[in-house]
């Protein structure tokens, strides 16, 4: 019984902490803005981010401590939701601690692009503090490596040293395989959360997180089928490789033909036709991640209002937090590079 | 119903006698100015002066809003009115009060700066060593301020670089604190800090000693300077006890001399002479020349007002006493033209009638005929005037519901002996629902019958033949309106079948004919040769039959708009009967309290209501009958006062 009350509790809560959310109108308003001081004072003034921002000085505010900040509030946000989650996983990692796995796979992952640029000594200025203390891997230490084998070091007996050990520069493959490196990490990441949500969950729920779980794999599969082909012009062969194999909507022989499409007109022709496309119409072809994200944005609308189960209301809550916390990065950085108002709307995920 | 006798008013003298005579025409609130014209070869031209007052006025504004000093009208005749003497004593005050204003401003600034110093002087008060020290230290440099907390745990990273970091104070966001660094490495300390988001303080110049010491300094500083602040404020405040009264009075000095220089734009002026024109009432037009002529070298000629054709006579309203309050309402709608009818007195009939029957009730209404009579008294608002008669009306309607403050049963012994059974009016009743509404029917049916007439009148005396006659709101639509209504009352009460020739030809089709063919008709009337219409045959054809529809329609929704007087008596009944069940509800203790309550919001919810109501069906199912309001509203120059209090 008191289970349950918990659970209306924490689905009122997200739904009441996603009715906070910054609203298109206040998008359009920050990106009128002429500096990231002046989205800071927005921020500060205007949104649910006033209480974390109160101690700052908007004049003097660095872009990087205000993401950090900002980073900072919306994890404040999971860790005040979950902490009322019965936890259904005892011997296992938690819905939450995912949320840390996929972080601590961005950052081994951002620690590998600056040692393949020869850069690992600045990532200590975008290493996020509030992880410090709660990444299973000693980020620390991660920030002072400047070699492949020191980073493997670095992460011991770690399932992630495991992963990249195979990925290990040699005679046949002298420099860092990024792309490779990422595919396997995340690959590990949706194989263990998805057993993780078979195993521990039931019902409704079990169904609901899967569901949200594989339409992001899905999408994702499409952002890199449509970036591979015809931005990094990648061959087919190298496509199917960046690929997760894990179907929900669309079937193999969809993915087949995705990766196997000439040019944009065919693929948005075949996307059309898909359960995504039919729903979501593919107008801008410039910007595929926008169009993916924002159907994972109105999925986590949906789920979020329908739900009555507290783990996929949290999890629901997650995917749109991070979208918000996405909208409002972009316009920082457009503000920084002086793009017009039209442009960083077109760039909002909404 | 009149409107005011008007005299026209040709004023003429020296120029330097202009402001004494416009002096008295706003002096006399009887003279409304037109613009002069006296011909393009008499040598006078419109006077087109700037007017000198203005600026003063602006400027003597900017001293009162500086000093905070609130405009009220103040006698200025031991004034010293020469402009010069004006503009000195505006100078001196201003650069005086400016330059107390100014130091106010900066000790204020410091204060300020002052505070922000200690504030940041207290979270580094942990720091033992004076600042001189580390000012004049030769070989190693530091720097105060603040790091994100975030940033503090980062520290640990640059754990092999030369500096140190002594962590003084901290909240949830910042860790406050001072590093030190060699003078060799400390541009690359700084850098390091610098990504890390560190936020350097300058230490106060006054600061020499540690931080303690420091903040007891600036804390003394800051008192200091309170000090003097409040000197300043009492020296202002001086200022402004000594120089108020002064100061109103020459603000009322140029708002007075700014509206009358206002006026001199209706003036015609020659190198020596100045001629002015305008209307006065008719009754007090001997008054006034007698007055203006008082002025030597001014000569002041009175002639019939419709003299002149290039100038048309202002409407000035002459209402009897009891409905003069109801001059506002026909203002608000548009006054009538010169010679026309003014129609206040038939208006207010129909307005005291109208909220009589909506809000009959004995006790709210004698409160409002109390109320608007206070209030009207005292205050002199003219509204109130308006609510003391519509709550004569109330209470009228209120013996006739046999209601008081809502007590459906308090006038029964009252019928009682006066030989009714019962009261005669019962609201709840449901058969009276009905008598009811047909009653509101009626009247409408009435008021708008007699509007008709009233138009029918109006436009024969202007000779206006077509709307006189062939118009739906003349002959023919009075005919059409009144025959079918009549037709219908004898077909449902003594079954009388209307629907026969001798009915539909001339009560309905002749006036329908009429209405359609009105224009061409109205062009005959007055022996014009062409009525062939302009727009064509088919063009009139299709144009009129719309209209003519529209004509129908206008008088079923005007007669059936009335309706909601109905509907107003009743709901003002269920609403005071709601406040009686929770009366009752709350039992005695509370019984008296929610009915008083109770009454007051429903006075002044339904009272709101039905005041807008009726003013919307005079405005719109009556004035649209007979009334254009397109007169000019007569309007005097006078020296407004009330401008004085903005």
């Amino acid at each position: 019984m008191s289970a349950s009350f918990a659970e209306n509790a924490i689905v009122s809560k997200a739904r009441g902490l996603f009715g906070k959310r910054i609203t298109s109108e206040q998008f359009k308003d920050m990106a009128k803005c002429n500096s990231v001081s002046e989205v800071a004072m927005y921020l500060k003034s205007q949104t649910h981010f006033s209480d974390a921002l109160s101690g700052i000085s908007e004049n003097n505010i660095h872009r990087g401590q205000l993401e950090e900040i900002l980073r900072r509030s919306v994890f404040d946000s999971y860790s005040e939701l979950f902490r009322y989650i019965t936890d259904p996983t005892p011997e296992a990692d938690t819905l939450f601690d995912y949320f840390f796995i996929e972080e601590e796979i961005n950052e081994i992952l951002k620690m590998l692009l600056l040692i393949k640029a020869g850069n690992a000594e600045s990532y200590i200025m975008e290493l996020p503090a509030f992880l410090l203390s709660k990444a299973k891997i000693d980020l620390m230490q991660l920030a002072k490596v400047t070699t492949y084998d020191e980073l493997i070091s670095v992460l011991g007996e770690s399932e992630y040293a495991k992963i990249l050990k195979r990925f290990t520069p040699d005679e046949e493959h002298p420099n860092i395989r990024y792309v490779a490196c990422e595919q396997a990490l995340f690959d590990y990441y949706f194989g263990s959360m998805l057993k993780m949500i078979d195993k521990y969950y039931a019902g409704e729920t079990k169904k609901q997180l899967s569901e949200m779980l594989k339409y992001r794999i899905e999408l994702f599969n499409i952002t890199s089928i449509y970036r591979s082909k015809f931005f990094h012009n990648a061959s087919d062969t190298t496509t199917v490789k960046r690929i997760y194999t894990y179907y929900f909507k669309l079937s193999a022989k969809t993915f087949d033909r995705l990766i196997h499409a000439n040019d944009k007109e065919k693929f948005k022709a075949i996307l059309s036709d898909t359960y995504y496309g039919k729903r979501y119409p593919f107008d801008d072809v410039e910007y595929i991640e926008n169009y993916t994200q924002r159907i994972i944005y109105n999925l986590s609308k949906h789920y979020l209002h329908f739900t009555i189960n507290a783990p996929v209301a949290f999890y629901a809550y997650y995917y749109l937090s991070q979208i918000e916390l996405s909208n409002i990065i972009s316009i920082i950085e457009c503000v920084r590079y002086d793009l017009s108002v039209e442009e960083i709307e077109k760039l909002l995920i909404e | 119903m009149p409107v005011e006798k008007m005299s026209l008013i040709n004023i003429a003298g020296p120029i330097d006698k202009l402001d004494d005579v416009i002096l008295k025409c706003c002096e006399s609130k009887a003279f409304h100015p037109e613009y002069a014209n006296v011909g393009k070869t008499s040598g006078f031209s419109a006077l087109s002066k700037e007017n000198i007052y203005e600026s003063r006025l602006q400027d003597i504004i900017g001293l009162m809003n500086i000093l905070q000093i609130d405009p009220e009208y103040t006698d200025y005749s031991n004034l010293d009115t020469s402009l010069e003497s004006i503009d000195e004593y505006i100078k001196k005050t201003k650069d005086k009060s400016s330059e107390l204003i100014k130091k106010q401003h900066e000790l204020e600034n410091s204060i300020d700066i002052n505070e922000q110093s200690l504030g940041y002087l207290k979270h580094i008060s942990g720091f033992d060593v004076k600042f001189d020290d580390l000012r004049h230290s030769e070989h190693s440099t530091a720097r105060f301020g603040r790091l994100p907390t975030d940033s503090f745990l980062k520290l640990q990273y640059f754990s092999d670089k030369t500096f140190f970091f002594f962590d003084l104070d901290k909240d949830d966001d910042y860790c406050w604190g001072v590093y030190v660094a060699p003078n060799a490495n400390i541009a690359e300390i700084d850098d390091i800090f610098s990504s890390l988001y560190f936020e350097e303080i300058q230490i106060p110049e006054n600061a020499h000693d540690t931080p303690v010491v420091a903040s007891e300094h600036i804390s003394k500083s800051i008192e200091k300077q309170k000090l003097k602040l409040e000197k300043c404020e009492s020296k202002l405040e001086k200022l402004k006890s000594q120089d108020t009264k002064k100061i109103k009075q020459i603000h009322s000095f140029l708002t007075v001399k700014s509206q009358l220089d206002g006026y001199k734009k209706y003036a015609m002026v020659s190198q020596s002479q100045f001629y002015l024109e305008g209307f006065v009432p008719l009754t007090q037009s001997d008054n006034f020349t007698e007055n203006v002529e008082k002025i030597s070298g001014v000569i002041c000629e009175k002639q019939p007002a419709d003299i002149n054709s290039r100038l048309t006579p202002p409407s000035k309203l002459k209402t009897n006493a009891f409905f003069k309050p109801f001059e506002m309402f026909v203002s608000m709608y548009g006054v009538p033209k010169y010679n026309e009818l003014n129609p206040t007195t038939f208006i207010g009939l129909i307005y005291i009638l109208l909220f009589g029957i909506m809000f009959g009730d004995l006790g709210q209404g004698f409160v409002l005929f109390l109320g608007g009579l206070l209030l009207y008294k005292l205050k002199g608002v003219k509204l109130a005037a308006v609510i003391s008669r519509c709550g004569i009306s109330s209470m009228i309607f209120g013996i006739a519901y046999g209601s008081v403050f809502g007590i459906e049963d308090m006038l029964d012994p009252m019928f009682k002996f006066f030989g009714f059974a019962e009261k005669p009016i019962d609201v709840f009743e449901s058969s009276t629902t009905t008598t009811l509404l047909l009653c509101v029917i009626g009247l409408g049916i009435v008021i708008t019958a007699v509007s008709i007439i009233i138009n029918i009148f109006l436009k024969l005396r202007k000779k206006d033949y077509e709307n006189a006659l062939f118009s739906n709101n003349g002959i023919a639509g009075f005919v059409f309106y009144v025959g079918i209504i009549i037709g219908a009352v004898l077909m449902m009460m003594s079954g009388i079948n209307i629907l026969s020739p001798w009915f539909i030809i001339p009560i309905v089709i002749i006036p329908v004919l009429l209405m359609f063919l009105r224009e061409p008709l109205g062009k005959l009337v007055k022996k014009k040769k062409d009525i062939k219409p302009k727009e064509g045959v088919a063009g009139f054809i299709m144009q009129n039959f719309f209209e003519l529809f529209e004509f129908c329609l206008s008088f079923v929704t005007n007669t059936l708009s009335f309706l909601r007087v109905g509907g107003f008596v009743l709901s003002h009944a269920g609403m005071m009967a709601v406040v009686m069940t929770l009366a009752d509800m709350v039992g005695n203790v509370g019984h008296i309290p929610v009915l008083i309550l109770g009454n007051i919001f429903v006075m002044v919810l339904e009272g709101l209501l039905v005041g807008i109501q009726s003013l919307r069906l005079i405005f719109y199912e009556t004035f649209s009958r007979f009334y254009d309001g397109d007169g000019k509203p007569f309007e005097p120059a006078v020296i407004d006062l009330n401008k004085i209090k903005k």
